[in-house]
């Protein structure tokens, strides 16, 4: 009989439901309590301190975030799509350019991309306190700059016009390295005979990309455009750091956020809007896929 | 095999109780055993600094007891994350929260459950102090005001500062333009026209975090508490409260149309580009530039940061004069760090004993000199900072500040009053399109 490199056949029998046990124990405490929880806890005026009283109060929070909570809730809905929309567009932008530019051997390219992927690293906490002592209009080197440059002033974050762009613009610096990445694996798939053959049929560099590069580059898009709006979806701690959801950038998900722990806060009010984001990720997650998986075959 | 298994598990074992052991509060390894009193309070600098000198004196004064500080910034909520979690694992003895004042509690009528410290009280979570020996230091009323409910006192309200309408000023500038500090809003209003003529830019204010919410609160503050006397500040918030509920008051009424205007009045002479510059930076950035800016709108819980900013500024501080009776414009005081004992605490006694060392007059000096509070202690005063030399003479007729409305959670920022951000400069709204505005918030917010 063969040895078994993990114990004897009697040990051995356990292992498949060990496998499976670990995990599981760990998924039903992490995944499956607290999803539980919040929807038990959207049902309830609970403050979510330790000995506080659950206050049951059945659809009471649907009803006000749906009755007179509504203009709350949907200025932040309208504010996460534009959110969403405004990132996803321009970090997917932004990193296939980037994946086509820097897709080559080389020490110096290598370079570029690690340079470009570090922001990911960085804590959202870091980014943000960096980004808000830039764009602070007296201290920082931005006003500087712009003044300089447009003879201008700005308050940058303190701007209700500017204040939702930049910090979309924050969260694409972040993230577009990770995109590029994406991208680049995607590029290195496509096979080198498709592009000798597009070389034969004279084709040139705008036409070998609309015709070949973007159709076989598909099933990256689908990835990135999916991974992009989730997260995008659920933003709260960049718009935290940078403008604490004032001058019009407060998204779904920090309006969550601040309703369950901020001051004053109520876990059962903030539980249920931790519902309705929810709710929103499964149909727009749900269409993106369908749309973009159709998108695939069709090319 | 057998044994390769058996050396795994025991491997684990020892994780485990290495881990377990990790989490006690007890330890007697080396010098005997010791037991650790643990104190949780949020980060700031002047308060955590006092608070190693007294844990210092208070582990001499007790051998074998370990005191053990827990912090957090109060941004992007750390501090909310980290006392919750000490109160889940009931590993804090002593927790410094903000007051919850009597507007933590809103009548059954309104269907209202109470938040933070107001909701542990409501629910017994934290240890009544009202007869403890170390309270006769206190202020009855005012302590009972700010952490009272039910004839318990549930903590030990241990600083307050003035915030609303709180100004921080130079006095070297204000010399050289031969001022003096106001006593009436129109002299307030009278210097910034000055200033402004000669070249200066009277106001600095930290527009990114709602500074500027301090003039409106202070002018209405003290058109609201005028001819009162200074214990009726939480009947006054109640009445109004009750009043907001039951639709016989709004937003829109004359005295918040008084203070908004004279907000936009005050406004005309901040620095052009506040609304960008954020609470964090404001005072050291207003400190550095000695030559510009008169005053800066912030809370007297500044003055360390602004000074260590700038040694050499001749520091002052006055609250904005919001009316023009000088009699009236009296100073309002935000309750602010009160220490609480959780019920669940593994040494009560302990946390007693360190209250009390905490409450001894030379020590809360001590306290009151490095956070720059106003003292809680009717016998003591801050006298160990040259700019609370205003504060101190003006504490007749101090009142507590006034509480918003109360409104549910989720509720939009303009049910609770003006929004300032969208209201002009710092936003683009006209102060009838804010005030109404806030208003329609207030009654459909309350109406679910």
């Amino acid at each position: 009989m063969a040895r078994c490199p993990f114990g004897t056949q009697r040990t051995r029998r356990f292992i498949p439901w060990a496998s499976i046990a670990i995990p599981g124990a760990g998924w039903l405490m992490f995944g499956l309590y607290p999803s539980l929880a919040t929807i038990l806890y959207s049902f309830t005026r609970y403050s979510g301190l330790p000995g506080t009283p659950l206050n049951y109060c059945g659809m009471c929070n649907y009803h006000t975030a749906f009755t007179s909570l509504l203009p709350q809730l949907w200025s932040a809905v309208r504010v996460t799509l534009i959110y969403v929309v405004g990132v996803t567009v321009l970090q997917n932008a932004i990193g296939l350019g980037l994946a086509l530019l820097l897709n080559r051997s080389g020490r110096s390219y290598t370079f570029y991309r690690a340079l470009i992927f570090m922001p990911q690293i960085f804590s959202v906490t870091v980014v943000g306190a960096v980004f808000s002592l830039m764009l602070d209009p007296y201290s920082g080197p931005a006003e500087k700059v712009v003044h300089s440059l447009f003879g201008i002033n700005s308050a940058f974050l303190g701007s209700s016009s500017l204040a939702l762009l930049l910090v979309m613009m924050v969260n694409v610096w972040m993230f577009s390295g990770y995109s590029m990445l994406l991208y680049i694996a995607g590029l290195r798939n496509i096979p080198r005979s498709v592009y000798e053959a597009a070389a034969m049929d004279g084709a040139g560099r705008l036409r070998v990309f609309r015709h070949v590069t973007w159709p076989l580059l598909a099933s990256a898009t689908t990835v990135n455009v999916f991974l992009t709006t989730m997260a995008t979806l659920g933003e709260y701690a960049l718009v935290l750091v940078l403008t604490g959801g004032n001058f019009g950038t407060k998204t779904l998900g920090l309006y969550m956020f601040q309703a369950a722990f901020g001051s004053d806060s109520q876990l059962g009010y903030g539980s249920m809007l931790a519902m309705l984001q929810f709710v929103l990720t499964i149909v727009i997650g749900g269409g993106l896929l369908y749309v973009l998986r159709r998108r695939e075959v069709a090319l | 095999m057998r044994s390769r298994t058996s050396v795994t598990l025991l491997a684990a074992a020892a994780c485990l109780s290495l881990g377990l052991t990790g989490c006690s509060s007890s330890s007697s390894g080396g010098g005997g055993a010791t037991t650790t009193l643990t104190v949780a309070e949020w980060t700031n600098p002047g308060a955590i600094q006092f608070t190693e000198q007294l844990d210092a004196k208070f582990e001499k004064a007790h051998p074998g007891v370990k005191v053990k500080i827990q912090q957090a910034p109060t941004s992007n909520g750390a501090w909310g994350t980290l006392w919750n979690s000490l109160l889940q694992s009931k590993s804090v003895d002593v927790l410094g929260l903000a007051a919850p004042t009597q507007a933590g509690f809103a009548p059954s009528y309104t269907s209202l459950k109470p938040a933070g410290a107001a909701a542990l009280i409501q629910a017994g979570q934290l240890v009544d102090l009202k007869n403890e020996p170390f309270m006769k230091n206190y202020d009855a009323t005012e302590q009972a005001a700010a952490v009272g409910h039910g004839g318990g006192v549930y903590g030990v309200m241990a600083a307050q500062y003035a915030a609303a309408g709180a100004i921080w000023y130079k006095k070297d500038l204000l010399a050289k333009y031969h001022l003096s500090v106001p006593t009436t809003f129109q002299e307030f209003v009278d210097d910034c026209a000055q200033l402004k003529k000669a070249g200066v830019t009277p106001i600095f204010v930290s527009g990114k975090d709602g500074m500027q919410g301090g003039v409106w609160q202070g002018v209405e503050n003290q058109a609201l508490m005028a001819g009162k006397p200074a214990a009726d500040s939480v009947k006054v918030s109640d009445d109004r409260a009750d009043a907001f509920w039951k639709g016989t008051q709004s937003w829109t009424d004359p005295v918040y149309q008084d203070a908004s205007a004279r907000y936009e009045q005050v406004m005309k002479y901040i620095e052009p580009n506040a609304a960008g510059v954020a609470q964090l930076t404001a005072p050291g950035v207003w400190a550095a530039r000695a030559n510009d800016y008169p005053f800066l709108l912030d809370g007297s819980w500044d003055g360390a940061v602004i000074q260590k900013a700038n040694p050499g500024l001749k520091l002052g501080f006055f609250t904005m004069p919001g009316t023009d009776t000088a009699s009236a414009n009296r100073v309002s005081l935000r309750p602010d760090l009160t220490w609480m004992v959780p019920t669940s605490a593994k040494h009560r006694q302990l946390a007693m004993d360190w209250l009390s060392m905490f409450s001894q007059p030379e020590n809360y000096q001590q306290w009151l000199k490095l956070t720059g509070s106003v003292s809680t202690q009717p016998a003591v005063q801050n006298t160990g900072l040259d700019w609370m030399d205003w504060l101190n003479g003006h504490m007749d007729g101090a009142f507590q500040q006034l509480a918003n409305p109360w409104v549910p959670a989720g509720a939009p920022l303009d049910a609770a009053g003006p929004d300032f951000y969208k209201l002009k400069p710092i936003g683009g709204d006209s102060v009838d399109t804010i005030l109404n505005r806030s208003a329609t918030a207030y009654r459909k917010s309350v109406k679910g």
